[in-house]
């Protein structure tokens, strides 16, 4: 027999589970400027997505079903972010569409302002702690 | 020859899912780790612990498939509410309860 699903229990390990992450990713602003980070858009999914390091087998954590973050299953490391229904989420999200603007230019070549971008790998990281619910 | 990997499968209600062949070889470079599940699909759709309902998707969560770094957590499938194609799937450790939760196991 398969044990009972207590929500409640859920939601208590869910936020506690969050602010291990949390711990565990301080060092993500130097993360982003000491590894390789890449950016992808796929059309067909509306899908825009993060990958920091190399590619690599992960746990995936939603939040609100807008955003999901990739763990490394053992050290819980953010390795990288995925936004699926991007058009829409630039037109409802505020944090998403910060967290877009931040990181677009890993893309390719944008516009001269978005290039010139102070520290977008600190911005990028604030904008990820921020919408990751403590 | 490539081999298919789309498949129509019945949920817990039983209605019908699909998965895209192309979908699929989409997803097994996004999500390697998801891969060797392939086969569970259908049993998390049929007896999943958790299905949640939000902005046109459905979230369907089973834990006890996977192995390794991946065993005790949750295989999460999302599933277009409308067209019942899936959209992905994903191991996760916790469930996103944001939406309407319209299944729990065991629930009286």
């Amino acid at each position: 027999m398969e044990p009972l699903i207590d929500l409640a229990a859920e939601q208590r390990e869910r936020q506690k589970f969050f602010g291990e992450i949390l711990a565990a990713n301080r060092d993500l602003g130097e993360r982003l400027k000491s590894l390789a980070v890449s950016a992808f858009y796929d059309p067909e999914d509306d899908l825009y997505g993060i990958v920091i390091g190399r590619p690599q087998e992960a746990l995936t954590e939603s939040v609100h079903n807008r955003l999901y973050i990739r763990l490394d299953p053992a050290t819980l490391k953010v390795v990288g972010i995925e936004i699926p229904d991007l058009t829409a989420r630039l037109s409802d999200d505020d944090g998403i569409r910060r967290l877009w603007a931040d990181s677009r230019h890993l893309l390719g070549p944008t516009d001269p302002a978005a290039d010139a971008a102070v520290e977008p790998q600190e911005r990028f990281a604030a904008e990820l702690r921020d919408l990751v619910p403590a | 020859m490539v081999p298919d990997h789309g498949f129509e499968a019945i949920d817990y209600l039983g209605r019908t899912i699909r998965l895209d062949h192309a979908n699929w070889e989409r997803h097994r470079s996004r999500r390697p780790e998801v891969v060797p599940y392939h086969d569970k699909i259908p049993q998390v759709l049929l007896e999943p612990n958790v299905v949640v309902e939000s902005a046109g998707s459905r979230y369907y969560y089973r834990r006890g498939i996977g192995a390794g770094k991946f065993e005790g957590v949750y295989l999460k499938v999302v599933v277009g509410s409308i067209d019942g194609v899936i959209r992905t799937a994903h191991f996760t450790r916790t469930i996103d309860q944001n939406g309407d939760i319209v299944h729990v196991q065991n629930r009286r």
